[in-house]
């Protein structure tokens, strides 16, 4: 009786306690540096100070006069002249005399689209990193993928943190369906590179993705210009009801149609599904019937591979087969070969330059010829490994020779137009640190484009812009519709 | 005109249901037949359904082997061998165990099996797609009637399903082994009077049902994009409801319950909107509800496949738990060194652990937390339930909305979580807790498969993944918890104060009720003792720990990851581990807490570099001790080290009363009584 009389009145005061307590703030404040205080950190710098656009153009100039030019230009690199440049470095995880070492964390097993996610990944980080250790490396160092973690679909913050606590790394690459992690990576400020499809990436310091943090609900021109360009009308939407991403995205679709669709040739929502049962184990015949019934002849969606296999297949059997499907996630080729019949025709969009389509880049044809020379498959995830890679490179490049992880960080947060030698949208990366909204335009790309390629015949082929200009564009944000331009962000173009 | 067309649009929707309701139905078939055979839950069935697929899709897709010998391998050799191993290795000494033991042991291997199928054939070595079917082109689409369009995968569907049901009809109805095995079904004791080798039929009726499994499992696996273990165990949870549709005990009404699923999803979805709400959840979640409905609202489901066996009562009872220590002088010495391990962690994990074993460390503080609500409702209360990480989910959503919406405290938040979800779990136990043993796990099931398909997807539940969640770590007055090491202090206050009332409810009227319901119920009541009461009372709390738990591990992480960490199967898996290792006292859940964190990176992967798959393949199989040792692993070695040193320090001649003897002679003395024992645990 003691005993409980003893526990309530432990309580009791709990109680009293909680009356009076809060919640913590964010923790580790970050402070993220202004365009001053980038520029002068940078020439306080004994070395030359960074003013890089990508690893693939940096090119030897005058140091003195960059210091103007860190956080706004795309100006010629200052530190190449430096690349060859071997300074003692002390203190700095991961790096030797002799080696940058880095860390990837990818989803190996346990990975329920089938797809080579992790393999892929690291395949890419590999050739990008054999192109540069060729040349000679960096600062006197090799770049070396030194640790390959696999997270398991759901231990990903686990990994993360053993990441840290463990690996001798200074950066690490992450590509997962799942990241738990990004908290626990940007807290500790990790350089980390990744396959940016997670919201995760918005709103952290250190985290790059392949691309920047993209606006879930804006509604954007793309869709209606496809139909448009298809000649097509009537559209069908479907997501995942359980997966607030995919719904979401769902929703975006629909209000773009709404907005753009009757100024693009007159498209309309004819369907609208975002509640479909993840995996679709029962299948989707009766959403399929409907879309058919109602006259459906372009189908955009928000999910997965299986999903669209699914989907690819009930159409099939209800003699839907002239009805385009748009794939937000297949750009994969042994997929859409493997399922050649039901896709045909089909339109899907990558968020790079499609292999398919061939530009003036040093990035690409460096991509083309060391997954040649490793005997590397070419994936989606092999390409966002190969940019990861580059834009960490282009980060060093940039810290000078005396780098850190921060001057790293800092250095990629000056980037204003980083386009990653033409493979990418330009992303300002200074502007583009949260997850836009339709309030926060701002925050987003100054420009929406897409670039896609059609499936024929079980292959890809270009589908968007023309010979050298990949991308079509339209001013971001957009009031009322109009033609995309078409463009290239090759150092050439 | 009309009417033509409405009854061709519902002739269609019916049409399209068949093809996955008849796979659904032969699921649901091979389930009812090991129910029916020997009295086993077999939730193995998805894992066995698996082990098929992924071998066909091995042989056939990956190695090229023709389709007709592939499913000869995977189908007509490997599904019976599974199945009868089963039989032989592990149910068939289960005959005179509980039903809720045979539960335990088969969620146990629902989680082992496929990871050591993984393992074996090194199945994960390669991601891989293109999953097909039994049949070449099955993309090819025949019209029926003209109009209506079924691809050749899906009448192969079909014409087996409904095929193999006919198989089995006339073997029970024609053929002499049908005949024995339905004397079997009826008694085994009285067939084996006859003369009727019962082990030989019931091996022959697992094998038979394994048969059903791989079948379904090689004609599921073109669904999907690739073969994995979870798309085959949420198909089970659906052939279930199907299956209880039947009572579990009909194989005709088992087909129909499975077609009718099948169909009703399709119909359903033609003819509700798909942009209301009704549209959007019916579903997914139709056959959690039938399964929960059927369970609840049908009392004849409930009859134990037994009740009618006349000589059911000829088993000897099953093995009882050994007591606890008798010597005080060695009680507490136990405690003592108890105490110095936990004292040696506490100042290893705040002087000296890297950020790294913080991490596992505090996290194995938090799921011993949500572990000692097995304590209670299995350990104490003697039921079972399997939404463990439902409740969980729902105290870290809780927090996670009042910090967000509200922007009050986390503790508060935390708090209201417990409290919701001691509230959700008294609602629940109003229609569930009479049903008792493996009902009352099948309705939890349910409730914990309806809150994944349907109620996290809402806003107001587990908000959106947009806005980035974010749970912070407390502040109490002026005590900050944001860095690792004050938040780990937290958390094992937390875990002491949720242990001091586990010990006190055992302690009190609440445990002395449970343990004499458990004891016998009629005997209970006859004293005055209002069962429901006192089990509700055990669910809410048990529910309440539960969901503090997950408030922890929220503001551990810093947001909800539901995906990760309370996904209903994960929280099978947690049951299976702490029943494994002990389920009866706070020291087992805190155990098994560590032996969910830190034994996998520590032992597996550091010390023996394994994968931590191992981690599920080891306590699977471990959770088939249970039957035999129901006070868990941990505790029943523990016990046999005590007693030997306790016999090696007594004088020759004198007996140690209770733990004097070993816990195996206890046991077969020991007439126990639910699925706890009458006996006092160590606390």
């Amino acid at each position: 009786m003691r005993r409980q009389i003893r526990l309530g009145a432990t309580a009791l005061v709990l109680v009293g306690l909680v009356a009076g307590c809060g919640n913590a703030k964010d923790s580790a404040p970050t402070t993220v540096p202004t365009v001053a205080t980038v520029a002068a950190t940078t020439a306080a710098a004994t070395t030359a100070p960074p003013a890089v656009t990508d690893g693939s153009t940096a090119a030897a100039t005058d140091t003195a006069a960059t210091d103007a030019a860190v956080t706004t230009t795309l100006e010629p690199a200052t530190t190449e002249g430096l690349r060859n440049v071997n300074q003692p470095i002390s203190g700095v995880k991961g790096v030797s005399d002799t080696e940058i070492k880095v860390t990837s964390i990818a989803t190996k097993t346990g990975n329920p689209l089938g797809t080579n996610i992790a393999g892929a990944y690291t395949d890419g980080i590999k050739a990008y990193f054999a192109w540069r250790n060729d040349e000679g490396g960096i600062y006197g160092r090799k770049l070396v993928l030194a640790n390959e973690r696999d997270d398991q679909l759901a231990k990903n913050n686990e990994e993360a943190q053993a990441m840290i606590s463990q690996d001798d790394s200074f950066a690490a690459f992450v590509a997962t369906l799942l990241f738990s992690g990004a908290d626990t990576l940007d807290q500790n400020g990790i350089p980390t590179f990744g396959w940016g499809i997670h919201p995760e990436f918005g709103g952290k310091r250190n985290l790059f993705g392949h691309v920047a943090p993209t606006c879930f609900l804006c509604a954007v021109p793309n869709i209606p210009y496809i139909a448009e360009k298809l000649g097509l009308t009537k559209v069908g939407v479907l997501a995942y009801g359980v997966s607030e991403n995919s719904k979401l995205c769902g929703d975006a679709i629909k209000s773009s149609v709404e907005k753009f669709g009757p100024a693009a040739g007159g498209s309309e929502i004819a369907f609208f599904d975002v509640g479909l049962p993840f995996g679709l184990a029962a299948g989707i015949a009766p959403q399929v019937s409907e879309m058919k019934d109602k006259g459906v002849q372009l189908v955009a969606t928000c999910i997965d591979l299986n999903g669209m296999k699914v989907l690819g297949e009930e159409l099939h059997k209800q003699g839907m087969d002239d009805v385009v499907m748009i794939h937000p996630n297949t750009y994969n080729a042994d997929f859409v070969a493997a399922n050649a019949e039901i896709f045909e025709g089909d339109i899907v969009l990558p968020s790079f330059v499609p292999f398919e389509a061939k530009v003036d880049s040093e990035i690409q044809s460096k991509f083309f010829e060391y997954t040649d020379k490793l005997g590397v498959k070419r994936e989606e995830l092999t390409m966002v490994g190969f940019l990861n890679a580059n834009l960490f490179f282009t980060g060093l490049l940039g810290a000078g020779p005396q780098f850190d992880r921060a001057k790293v960080v800092d250095t990629l947060r000056s980037l204003t137009g980083y386009n990653a030698g033409g493979m990418i949208i330009p992303i300002d990366w200074n502007r583009q640190l949260n997850l836009p909204t339709p309030e926060t335009p701002q925050d987003g790309y100054s420009q929406t484009c897409i670039t896609g390629v059609q499936v024929k015949g079980g292959t890809f082929q270009q589908w968007t812009g023309s010979a050298g200009k990949p991308w079509e564009c339209w001013p971001n944000p957009l009031d009322a519709y109009a033609q995309p331009t078409e463009q290239a962000f090759a150092p050439s173009a | 005109m009309l009417a033509v067309e409405g009854f061709d649009k519902f002739f269609q929707a019916l049409l399209q249901g068949i093809p996955v309701g008849s796979v659904f139905a032969l699921i649901a078939i091979g389930f009812t037949l090991t129910y029916k055979t020997s009295g086993v839950f077999n939730l193995v069935f998805g894992a066995q359904a698996y082990v098929s697929a992924a071998t066909y899709f091995e042989l056939h897709v990956r190695r090229h082997w023709a389709i007709w010998s592939a499913v000869l391998v995977a189908v007509v050799v490997i599904a019976p061998l599974l199945g009868v191993l089963l039989e032989r290795l592990v149910f068939r000494h289960l005959r005179g165990a509980r039903p809720a033991a045979k539960l335990i042991t088969a969620v146990g291997l629902m989680v082992a099996i496929p990871q050591l199928f993984q393992i074996v054939a090194n199945f994960d070595r390669e991601p891989s797609f293109g999953a097909v079917g039994i049949v070449p082109d099955g993309r090819t689409v025949y019209q029926l009637f003209g109009r209506y369009p079924l691809t050749r995968d899906e009448l192969v569907q079909f014409v087996v399903a409904v095929g193999a049901a006919a198989l089995l009809a006339s073997l029970f109805t024609f053929t002499r082994i049908g005949l024995r095995m339905r004397a079997v079904v009826e008694s085994p004791r009285m067939a084996e009077l006859r003369g009727i080798n019962a082990e030989r039929i019931s091996a022959v009726s697992w094998a038979l049902s394994s048969l059903f499994a791989g079948l379904a499992g090689v004609l599921l696996a073109p669904r999907f994009v690739t073969v994995q273990p979870s798309f085959f165990f949420e198909l089970v949870v659906v052939a279930i409801a199907a299956a209880a549709l039947g009572r579990m005990v009909s194989l005709p009404w088992a087909l129909i319950g499975g077609l009718l699923l099948g169909v009703l999803n399709t119909v359903l979805a033609r003819y509700v909107p798909s942009r209301s709400i009704i549209g959007q959840n019916l579903g997914p979640s139709l056959p959690f509800l039938a399964l929960f409905a059927v369970v609840v609202f049908s009392p004849s489901i409930r009859r134990d496949p037994g009740a009618n066996d006349p000589m059911a009562t000829v088993d000897p009872p099953p093995p009882g738990i050994g007591s606890g220590i008798g010597d005080p002088r060695l009680k507490l010495a136990a405690r003592l060194f108890t105490g110095a391990i936990a004292v040696a962690i506490a100042v290893w994990g705040l002087g000296f652990a890297n950020d790294f074993w913080l991490l596992l460390l505090t996290e194995a503080v938090i799921y011993a937390v949500i572990f000692l609500s097995v304590t209670v409702f299995t350990g104490l209360g003697g039921q079972v339930s399997l939404a463990l990480a439902s409740f969980s989910a729902i105290g870290a959503f809780t927090t996670m909305q009042f910090a967000q919406r509200w922007g009050t405290s986390v503790i508060v938040g935390a708090v209201a979580g417990a409290a919701i979800a001691a509230v959700v779990g008294a609602l629940l136990s109003v229609p569930v807790l009479r049903l008792g043993g493996i009902w009352l796990a099948l309705a939890t099931l349910a409730f914990a498969l309806f809150f994944d398909a349907v109620l996290v997807k809402f806003s107001w539940v587990g908000g959106t993944q947009l806005q980035q969640a974010k749970v912070p770590r407390p502040l109490l007055g002026p005590i900050d918890f944001r860095s690792d090491k004050s938040f780990l202090v937290l958390c094992c206050v937390v875990l002491t104060l949720v242990g001091g009332v586990v010990v006190l409810v055992r302690g009190g009227t609440t445990g002395s009720s449970l343990k004499a319901l458990r004891g016998s119920e009629v005997a209970a009541a006859s004293i005055g003792l209002v069962p429901w009461r006192s089990r509700m009372i055990a669910f809410s709390l048990s529910s309440a720990i539960a969901a503090l738990g997950g408030a922890l591990l929220a503001m551990s992480q810093g947001f909800v990851n539901y995906d990760a960490n309370f996904k209903p199967f994960v929280g099978l898996f947690w049951l299976v581990l702490v029943i494994t290792l002990s389920s009866r006292t706070v020291q087992g859940a805190i155990q098994a807490g560590f032996a969910f964190r830190v034994f996998p990176q520590l032992v597996l992967i550091q010390w023996l570099h394994l994968s931590p798959t191992w981690q599920f393949v080891g306590f699977g199989l471990a959770a088939v001790s249970y039957s035999r040792h129901p006070e868990g692993l941990l505790e029943h070695g523990q016990r046999r080290l005590l007693a030997r040193f306790e016999r090696s320090v007594e004088p020759r001649g004198r007996g140690a009363p209770g733990a004097g003897a070993g816990a195996d002679d206890v046991a077969s003395a020991s007439a126990a009584v639910g699925l706890g024992a009458d006996r006092e645990a160590v606390s």
